[in-house]
């Protein structure tokens, strides 16, 4: 009896603390930050630069920890977060080439089936070629008309192959994609003149490009790209294909039915780790990044135009 | 030649500053104890450490970060040699011949000679890298994907050497090694097949657990099986070792020249395989193992525990360790998944990687270099100096060591990818280890088919979609058209051989 009254007491006390107007949501535990790949990868640093800058700012009252559940090119980490659904103290680092795939190759659990709480940045896309391969973009788009370039990228049913296919599809070219295991191997191969063209995030290519030896010859994002490196490659939209729009956004989200309240907490807390000057300086600028914030109403509306408007696409070229 | 060296003695003038100097010291202790700890490999030890370094001078960021790479490169043979599991994966063909020392009681031997092998053979490697490094990147770009499906085609033809000696047993081991790679992503399509719709199939079989299950695991059922109470109490080597000291582990001159060839040849072998796009230190250590077995003078007797099979693949990684670093450095390429890392990090020092680095910064380049040279000195000081110490181990009484490798497999497997799925491959592959160990099916080609699989069907595939499917590419490459024939001469050579020996018998018998 003593016992149950006590507890009565706790309840009341807990339900006194949760109507306080201060915070609808805090968290009381450390959160789990769930990396669908493996240490060490553009996610992982992602990831950890976040749980960095909350520790160092004191942003959050508990520990964010990185946990590393790489596989099946994120459906395991996807089939764990299904396991926890309405679980309030886990977040998920993803790039969007996986949230992609998870439809382009069918997963069990998709992306949808998640809670989108923010982006948090943009790794753009560049199609790169030797110098002196091809004049221009426009010269490189010609040439692939007759099915005889060759395109490197380094996967299947993400991002990269995305870009890939509505090049294809929006300039009528036939680009011949040639997978290759890293982006690291496509550089290989494009520097040994086994491949013509590759698709390169800037922090991929930026070693040659500074050097000369490999040329942007256009990018895959909306505006052109700042810089003396890059804003010189146009980008596919002012060459007159404004569909051929692709990026590796960067995206954290949630397990499904995440609570309202510790959705709007989390989104308030990346954007004011994505304000910080330690974010934009050595992470996003080293990292040849493009500075990006989107809420989580942002977030899912960009989620669904690219999954309701562009991964069909897969489906049309027979994937 | 001048020009390097006076780039070089820039380079140690960093290189040897107290402050790199304890760096090194730093970074080859972690990569000592993160390679003997089965589960964390480099990759994982240089991913963890990157983001506590950037608040260092790049320099001696990278120089901390290097040393544990290669230092990791020892440290994987201890517990391969004392307890027969793999530290990390460039190890397992160390485990083969390293661990039967061990059982004979030469435990302190076989470390020696790992120690020493890996110092010269990454020496080797070092030095190449010093003179030519630039030169060596630019012949590794030589190797597209058709030339490396060349490469490995070759390397698969060269596992008949392996099979020991019931070759049926070999072949099969072989296929069931095959047979696992093939669980994962199809490249062409870029779907998960053989998942059986579960996700932690998709991306295939890890390496690290089957690794750890097949010996480790193995290892303990074994010792389990031939438990008697009375043994309970002895240690590993079945026989007793006296506590060892660091001159009963020196190598003899004459067992010193033994290896120093082997050490040569696969140091020369190690660093361009290095150097070859998506190839890296456990390819290296398989294919230094074969040339060693094929050529050496006491091949024949490798696999049943001699220096020779812990000296060739222990020269062989450290040597591609240091090559992986020539196309990181000279064209900010990287050549596997721990110098990728590396790559990350240079950025986030702020320097960019690429064929302007060289010229851009000179002292951080040499600094590296000569760090290197430096590193190696110390890991083996470290090295030697634990000997006595690890050695100790093998008189821990079974009853238990058996547990505690137990849960040493478990825990190194879950740790790769914090999977208790991967604990579970671990198991089974303990479990079909010790079969095929009590049915004497070797388990080495096994793992080398699994090893290869994946990098021949994927240089395989981009080589038929760049040339559209036609076979053309494979002999329109000089390069790909002078492996394939050497693979014919490979497999044509019993019969040459018989046939010489055929004809030249007739002629003894007459005369």
């Amino acid at each position: 009896m003593k016992l149950s009254l006590l507890r009565f007491a706790a309840i009341g006390l807990a339900t006194a603390c949760l109507a306080a107007p201060a915070m609808a949501f805090e968290p009381k535990q450390d959160v789990d930050m769930i990396v669908p790949s493996s240490a060490g990868g553009g996610t992982d640093l992602n990831a950890r630069t976040i749980a960095d800058i909350i520790k160092r700012d004191n942003l959050s009252p508990v520990n964010y920890q990185v946990i590393n559940k790489p596989g099946g090119s994120g459906a395991v980490a996807f089939a764990y977060a299904a396991t926890k659904p309405g679980d309030d103290h886990m977040l998920i680092p993803i790039a969007i080439g996986q949230i992609i795939s998870s439809y382009a190759l069918d997963w069990d659990v998709k992306g949808k089936d998640m809670t989108p709480i923010a982006t948090v940045a943009n790794d753009e896309f560049v199609l790169a070629a030797l110098k002196g391969r091809f004049k221009d973009a426009k010269e490189a788009i010609e040439a692939a008309k007759d099915g005889k370039i060759t395109f490197g990228s380094s996967q299947k049913g993400n991002s990269d192959h995305l870009a890939y296919l509505l090049l294809n599809k929006y300039a009528k070219t036939k680009f011949r994609y040639v997978q290759f295991g890293g982006s690291g191997e496509v550089m290989s191969a494009l520097l040994g003149g086994h491949v013509d063209v590759g698709l390169f995030n800037p922090s991929e290519c930026i070693g040659q490009v500074r050097a000369g030896t490999v040329v942007p010859l256009a990018s895959f994002s909306v505006k052109r790209m700042p810089g003396e490196l890059w804003s010189k490659a146009p980008t596919l939209t002012e060459l007159g294909y404004p569909q051929i729009i692709a990026a590796e956004t960067r995206v954290v989200l949630g397990p499904p039915n995440m609570d309202k309240d510790a959705v709007a907490y989390y989104e308030a807390l990346l954007k004011k780790v994505t304000d910080t000057e330690r974010w934009k300086t050595d992470y996003i600028e080293r990292n040849n990044l493009t500075p990006m914030f989107l809420d989580s109403k942002e977030t899912a509306a960009n989620l669904a135009e690219v999954i309701d408007k562009r991964v069909p696409i897969f489906k049309e070229a027979g994937f | 030649m001048l020009d390097i060296l006076a780039l070089l003695a820039h380079g140690f003038g960093v290189a040897l500053t107290p402050i790199n100097v304890m760096y090194a010291l730093v970074g080859a202790m972690m990569g000592l104890i993160v390679g003997a700890m089965p589960g964390i490999g480099s990759l994982a030890g240089v991913a963890l450490l990157l983001p506590l370094t950037f608040r260092l001078e790049p320099t001696g960021a990278i120089i901390m970060l290097a040393a544990l790479y290669y230092a990791n490169m020892y440290g994987g043979s201890f517990s391969a040699i004392l307890l027969n599991i793999p530290g990390d994966s460039p190890a397992v063909m160390t485990a083969v011949d390293g661990y039967k020392l061990t059982r004979a009681g030469k435990a302190g031997k076989a470390l020696f000679t790992a120690i020493i092998s890996s110092a010269i053979g990454g020496t080797i490697g070092i030095a190449i890298l010093t003179v030519m490094g630039p030169l060596l990147a630019d012949i590794g770009l030589h190797f597209g994907p058709a030339e490396m499906a060349a490469v490995i085609v070759m390397a698969f033809t060269s596992i008949g050497w392996l099979l020991g000696e019931n070759p049926a047993k070999g072949g099969l081991s072989t296929c069931l090694g095959l047979m696992l790679a093939c669980v994962g992503v199809d490249l062409a399509r870029g779907t998960s097949r053989f998942s059986f719709g579960m996700p932690d199939l998709m991306s295939g079989i890890s390496f690290v657990p089957l690794v750890i299950g097949m010996f480790g695991f193995s290892q303990v059922m074994i010792l389990l099986k031939g438990f008697r109470s009375k043994q309970a109490d002895e240690g590993l080597a079945a026989v007793p070792t006296e506590k060892l000291s660091i001159r009963e582990s020196l190598l003899t001159r004459a067992e010193f020249k033994r290896i120093l060839p082997i050490v040569g040849k696969s140091g020369l072998l190690g660093t361009f395989i290095g150097v070859l796009p998506g190839a890296g230190a456990t390819m290296s250590a398989f294919l230094c193992y074969i040339l060693e077995k094929r050529t050496g003078r006491n091949g024949a007797m490798m696999g049943e525990g001699v220096i020779e099979g812990v000296a060739a693949p222990e020269a062989g990684n450290n040597a591609a360790a240091a090559g992986t670093f020539a196309p990181l450095l000279s064209l900010g390429i990287p050549g596997g998944g721990t110098t990728a890392v590396l790559l990350g990090g240079l950025m986030m020092w702020g320097l960019t990687p690429g064929p302007l680095l060289f010229s851009d910064k000179p002292e951080f380049c040499w600094g590296l270099i000569a760090s290197m040279y430096v590193g190696n000195i110390i890991c083996v000081a470290v090295a030697i100096a634990i000997i006595p110490f690890v050695t100790n181990i093998l008189r821990v009484p079974v009853r238990i060591i058996a547990p505690a490798i137990t849960v040493v497999c478990v825990v190194g497997s879950y740790s790769v990818d914090n999977s208790y799925f991967d604990v579970l491959v671990m198991l089974a592959s303990g479990l079909v280890g010790f079969f095929l160990t009590q049915y004497a099916y070797p388990t080495a080609p096994l793992l080398l088919a699994f090893v290869l699989a994946p990098i021949l069907e994927r240089s395989a595939n981009s080589a038929f979609e760049i040339s559209g499917g036609s076979i053309d590419i494979f002999y329109e490459s000089p390069i790909a058209l002078s492996f394939l024939l050497i693979i014919v001469a490979i497999c044509l050579s019993p019969l040459v051989m018989r046939a010489i020996r055929c004809a030249r018998r007739p002629r003894s018998v007459n005369g």
